[in-house]
C-alpha cells in the first residue's frame, strides 16, 4: 500500500510564546522543506516542545504565523489541521484495541467500519504489529505502544508528522530499533516531519537537518555532519558530540597550537586577534596516541583510564601539563595501552574549531 | 486566539460556580445548626448550650465509655491486623488475596444486620459487657484498616527491604522493630484514625445493644433538650474535623 | 515448617473474624430459614417480602436508588468541577472534608438539617425572605424527599472520594491525541472519555446504593417509623416489637438485606477490577 503523496512545506514565522514572565519561544523562524525530517534538539525548557505544540495547534502563539502548504493555519483549530502526532507516552486510548486506536482518526472522519479496520490492519502490518491487532494497550510493551501510536498518526494521511520525544520513555535497544523504523517509514511515506528530542545521538541519526535550540532560540540549523564539524556557538559545540576543550592561543597566520601541532582555524569564532586566548574543540577521534618512547610530536601524558565501548575504546589521558584529554581509538589499537602507561598525544586533523573562552582576555603575548 | 481564551474562561467560571453550589449545600446545615445552638432562651445569641455540655453529669460517663471503646477498638484492630498484613506481605504471600477478601466482607453486611446476629449468637456474659461493642467495631473497621496497612506495605516493597536487611545480618526481631514498624507508621496512623472516626460516630450497633455511648447519648438528649443535642452534634463534628486534619498532617509529614 | 508458621501466624485473624463476624452472619442466614423451634422453613423468608415488609423493601430500594443516582450525578459534577478549577489547595481540603462528611449521619445530621430546613430552619427563613415558602404545600423534611436530601450529605462526599482518583487518572494525552486526530469534544467523550469512566462511575453508583440501602441511624433519626424501611423494621423487631410466631422474621429481613447489598458490592468489585486493568 503506497502512501506517497505530494509532500507539504511548513513555515514557522516569528513565533513567540511566553508563559507569564518566561519566554518559551523567542521569535522562532523555521522552514521545513517538503518531505524533510527536521529534529529539534535541546535541553528541557529550550522551547522545542512548545514549538511542536504550536504547530499542532494544541497551544496558541502570542504572535507569529504558521504556514502549511502555503496556507496560513495559525488560527485553525487543532482538530482541523490534519497533522499526525506521536506523544512521548500514554497517548493510546486504553479502552480501544490497537486496531481501533489506529482506526480512530478514520472513524472521526466517517470512514466506514470495514474500510477503516482494513486500513488499520494494513498500517499495523507496516509497523510490524499485524498480530497485535486486537490487543489492548495495557497488554503491550512501550515499544509496541509507540508503534501503534505511529500507525495511528499516519492513518489519517496527515500533511505533517509531529513526534514529541517518542523514544524517550523506551529502553535503549528498543529505542534505536524504533528510531530506524520511524525514519524508514517517514522516507517511504514522504511526509514532512518535525521530531523533538533531547538526545543528540537520536537527532543526528535520523534527521535531514537538526535545529539546536536553547532558551527559546534556534542556535543552529544544519545537516548533522555540518553541525558536528562546524558548531556555530559554544552551546551547540558542547551539546553535539563530545569535545575536548583545549586552551590555546591564536598565533599569526590563523594558526593555533594544539597538542603539539599547528592547526588551522576552521571556524567557530569571528576574527580573533593574534594573542587572543581561545578553546580549541578537538574531537576524541581526532587524537592519536603513541608510546612515550617513540619519537613522535605531541604532548606527554599518562593514561588515566580506559573504557571498552565495543568497536572503540575511550582513553582518558592526563597530560603532564595537567589537562585531561579524551581519546577514542579503535579497540584493536587501544589494546596496547593500559592505565598508567606514559604516552604522547597528538592531534590528527589539520584544522580545528576554536571558541572564545568565556571571558576573553586579549593579552599581549 | 481570543475565542479560545474566552471559551476557557467560561469553562473556568462554570467550574467555580458548581464548586460553590456544592459548598453551599454542605455549609448551610452546619450554619443552621450553629445558629440554632447559639440561640438562647431570650432570643439572643450565646454559648449557653455549649456551656451546658460541660454541666451535664452524664457526659463524663458517656465520654469515658466512648473513649474506652475507642482505645480497645484501635488496640484490637492493630493487634490483629498489623501482624496479619505484615505476614501476608512477607512470607505468607499466597494468602494475601484470601485475607483481603475476608477483610472487606464487613462491607457486605449492614451493621443493623450484624447486630441482629450478634445479639442472638453471643453468650450472655459477653453481652453484659460493653467491650463487646469494641470487638465488633474492630470488625466494622477491618476493610479500612486492611486497606491502609496493605497500601502502606505495598508502596514499600517490604519484601525487598527485609531481604536486604536479612542479607546484612539483621535478626527477625530487629527487622520487625526497626524496619517494618517505622515504615508502617503512616499506614498505622491512617488505620487508627479511621477506626477512631468510626467509633465516635457509630450509632446503630450501640443503640440496638442498648449501650450509652456518646452518639447514642446525643440521640437521647435530643428527645429532651434540642439545643444541647445540636450543640453536642456541632462539637462532635468539629472534633471529627480536627481528627482528620491531624491525620492528613501526619500523613504529609511522613511523606516528606 | 514455614507453612505451618504462616498458618499459625494467620490464625488469630481468621479466628477473630470467624467469632465476631462469621458467627453472627451465619446465625442470621441460618435462622432466616428456621422457625423458633429450629425446623427448616421458608415461611419467614416468604413473609419478609409481603405486606408491610414488601413495602419496606420497595421503599428502601427506591431510596437507595434515588440517593445513589443523585449522589452519583452531583458528586461527579462536583469532582469534575473541582479538578477543572486546577486549585491544588482546594483539592486537598476537599479530600479531608469528604472524609468527614461521608461519615456524618444519625442524629447529628438529622438535627443539622432540621436546623436548616425545618419549619424554623435557617434556609427556610432565608427562602421566606425571598418569597418562597417551602412549607406552603404538604412537603415535610421527614418524608421520602426529605430523606433523599439528607442522604446526599454523605452520598456526595462518598462519590467524590471514589471518583476523584479515576478522574485524575485521565491523561491529557488522550484528549490531545483525540483532538489531533480530528475529534470534537463530543466525539472524545463518546468514544474514549465516556467508556473509560463508565466502569468507575457504575462502581461508585453501586457503592452509594449499598451505602444508602444499609443506612439505619439517619433514617431512624428523621422518620421514626413514618416511612417503611427495611433497616428500621429490623431495628424495631430487635427493640422488642416481636410478633408472636414470627420471631425469626427479623432474620429473614436481614437475610434479604445481605443478599441485596452483597450483589451490589460484588458487582462493584468486578467493575473496579476491570477499570484498574485499563488505567494501569
Amino acid at each position: 500500500m503506497t502512501m506517497t503523496r505530494n509532500s507539504t512545506s511548513v513555515e514557522l514565522r516569528n513565533l513567540r510564546r511566553t508563559f507569564g514572565s518566561v519566554v518559551a519561544l523567542d521569535n522562532l523562524n523555521l522552514t521545513l522543506n517538503p518531505g524533510e525530517l527536521i529534529a529539534l534538539l535541546g535541553p528541557s525548557g529550550c522551547g522545542k516542545t512548545t514549538a511542536l505544540r504550536l504547530l499542532a495547534g494544541l497551544d496558541q502563539p502570542d504572535s507569529g504565523e504558521i504556514v502549511v502548504g502555503g496556507k496560513d493555519i495559525t488560527h485553525v483549530p487543532a482538530s482541523k489541521r490534519n497533522m499526525g502526532m506521536v506523544f512521548q507516552s500514554y497517548s493510546l486510548f486504553p479502552n480501544l484495541t490497537a486496531a481501533q486506536n489506529v482506526a480512530f482518526g478514520l472513524r472521526v472522519r466517517r470512514v466506514g467500519r470495514v474500510e477503516r479496520l482494513k486500513r488499520a490492519a494494513e498500517l499495523l502490518e507496516l509497523v510490524g504489529l499485524g498480530e497485535q491487532r486486537d490487543r489492548y494497550p495495557h497488554a503491550m510493551s512501550g515499544g509496541q505502544q509507540q508503534r501503534v501510536a505511529l500507525a495511528r498518526a499516519i492513518a489519517i494521511q496527515p500533511d505533517v508528522l509531529l513526534l514529541d520525544e517518542p523514544l524517550s520513555a523506551l529502553d535503549a535497544m528498543v529505542r534505536s530499533q524504533l528510531r530506524d523504523e520511524i525514519r524508514r517509514l517517514q522516507i517511504e511515506v514522504g511526509i514532512t516531519t518535525l521530531f523533538v528530542t533531547h538526545d543528540q545521538e537520536e537527532a543526528m541519526a535520523i534527521a535531514d537537518r537538526v535545529g539546536v535550540m536553547r532558551s527559546g532560540n534556534l542556535e543552529q540549523l544544519d545537516a548533522p555532519p555540518s553541525l558536528y564539524a562546524r558548531p556555530a556557538t559554544p552551546f551547540v559545540a558542547s551539546f553535539v558530540g563530545t569535545n575536548n576543550n583545549l586552551p590555546t592561543i591564536v598565533e599569526a597566520g590563523g594558526i593555533v597550537q594544539v597538542l603539539g601541532r599547528n592547526l588551522g582555524i576552521a571556524a567557530g569564532s569571528d576574527e580573533l586577534p593574534v594573542g587572543a586566548t581561545a578553546n580549541a574543540l578537538l574531537r576524541p577521534e581526532s587524537v592519536s596516541v603513541a608510546r612515550a618512547d617513540s619519537a613522535t610530536a605531541g604532548l606527554r601524558g599518562t593514561v588515566s583510564t580506559t573504557s571498552f565501548l565495543g568497536s572503540t575504546t575511550r582513553l582518558v589521558l592526563k597530560l603532564d601539563a595537567g589537562q585531561d584529554v579524551l581519546v577514542d581509538l579503535p579497540s584493536t589499537v587501544a589494546r596496547e595501552f593500559a592505565a598508567g602507561d606514559e604516552v604522547i598525544a597528538c592531534a590528527t586533523t589539520n584544522e580545528v574549531v576554536i571558541q572564545h573562552q568565556e571571558r576573553v582576555v586579549i593579552e599581549d603575548v | 486566539m481570543a475565542a479560545v481564551v474566552k471559551q476557557r474562561r467560561k469553562y473556568h467560571i462554570t467550574a467555580w460556580v458548581i464548586v460553590f453550589l456544592v459548598f453551599l449545600y454542605f455549609i448551610l446545615p452546619i450554619a443552621g445548626a450553629a445558629q440554632f445552638s447559639l440561640r438562647e432562651r431570650d432570643d439572643t445569641y450565646g454559648l449557653d448550650a455549649y456551656r451546658m455540655i460541660f454541666q451535664t453529669p452524664e457526659l463524663a460517663e458517656v465520654l469515658k465509655l466512648t473513649l474506652r471503646l475507642t482505645l480497645i477498638s484501635v488496640a484490637l484492630s492493630m493487634a490483629i491486623m498489623v501482624p496479619t498484613v505484615t505476614l501476608v506481605h512477607l512470607s505468607a504471600k499466597k494468602y494475601r488475596r484470601l485475607v483481603e477478601f475476608v477483610s472487606i466482607q464487613p462491607l457486605v453486611i449492614p451493621p443493623v444486620v450484624l447486630v441482629l446476629g450478634v445479639v442472638n449468637v453471643m453468650p450472655t456474659n459477653w453481652m453484659g459487657s460493653p467491650d463487646l461493642l469494641a470487638f465488633e467495631y474492630a470488625v466494622l473497621a477491618m476493610p479500612f484498616t486492611f486497606r491502609a496497612l496493605d497500601a502502606g506495605l505495598t508502596n514499600l516493597d517490604i519484601k525487598t527491604i527485609v531481604d536486604a536487611a536479612r542479607g546484612l545480618g539483621a535478626s527477625w526481631f530487629t527487622v520487625l522493630l526497626r524496619i517494618v514498624a517505622p515504615n508502617l507508621k503512616s499506614g498505622i496512623f491512617g488505620a487508627a484514625f479511621l477506626t477512631i472516626a468510626l467509633v465516635l460516630g457509630e450509632f446503630t450497633m450501640a443503640s440496638l445493644m442498648l449501650w450509652n455511648t456518646f452518639p447514642t447519648w446525643i440521640a437521647t438528649v435530643g428527645q429532651s433538650d434540642a439545643s444541647l443535642s445540636v450543640a453536642l452534634s456541632v462539637a462532635s463534628l468539629a472534633f471529627a474535623w480536627v481528627l482528620l486534619v491531624l491525620l492528613s498532617f501526619a500523613d504529609r509529614r511522613r511523606k516528606a | 515448617m514455614r507453612k505451618f508458621r504462616d498458618v499459625v501466624g494467620l490464625f488469630p485473624f481468621f479466628a477473630y473474624t470467624a467469632v465476631f463476624f462469621g458467627a453472627p452472619t451465619v446465625m442470621v442466614i441460618v435462622k432466616a430459614f428456621q422457625d423458633q423451634n429450629g425446623h427448616w422453613t421458608l415461611a419467614n423468608v416468604v413473609e419478609s417480602v409481603q405486606d408491610v415488609y414488601f413495602d419496606s423493601f420497595v421503599e428502601s430500594l427506591k431510596l437507595a436508588f434515588a440517593s445513589a443516582a443523585s449522589g452519583t450525578i452531583i458528586g461527579f459534577a462536583g469532582a469534575y468541577a473541582l479538578l477543572a478549577t486546577g486549585n491544588a489547595w482546594l483539592r486537598k481540603i476537599t479530600q479531608t472534608a469528604a472524609g468527614v462528611f461521608a461519615n456524618t449521619g444519625g442524629i447529628p445530621l438529622a438535627f443539622m438539617f432540621i436546623a436548616a430546613l425545618g419549619t424554623y430552619g435557617l434556609v427556610t427563613q432565608m427562602l421566606l425572605k425571598l418569597g418562597i415558602d417551602i412549607y406552603a404545600g404538604s412537603w415535610t423534611l421527614f418524608g421520602f424527599s426529605g430523606l433523599l436530601i439528607v442522604y446526599l450529605y454523605f452520598q456526595i462526599p462518598l462519590m467524590i472520594i471514589v471518583i476523584l482518583p479515576a478522574l485524575e487518572a485521565q491523561r491529557k494525552e488522550w484528549r490531545e491525541a483525540a483532538t489531533n486526530l480530528g475529534a470534537t469534544t463530543r466525539q472524545y467523550w463518546l468514544h474514549v472519555g465516556g467508556p473509560i469512566l463508565f466502569a468507575p462511575v457504575a462502581g461508585a453508583f453501586l457503592l452509594l446504593f449499598a451505602n444508602a440501602f444499609a443506612a439505619y441511624a439517619t433514617a431512624r433519626a428523621l422518620t421514626s417509623g413514618t416511612i417503611p424501611l427495611v433497616p428500621l423494621q429490623i431495628g424495631s423487631l430487635l427493640s422488642g416489637n416481636v410478633i408472636a410466631d414470627r420471631a425469626n422474621l427479623g432474620f429473614a429481613l436481614g437475610f434479604g438485606m445481605i443478599v441485596i447489598v452483597a450483589i451490589a458490592m460484588y458487582v462493584y468489585n468486578a467493575t473496579q477490577k476491570r477499570a484498574a486493568k485499563w488505567l494501569q
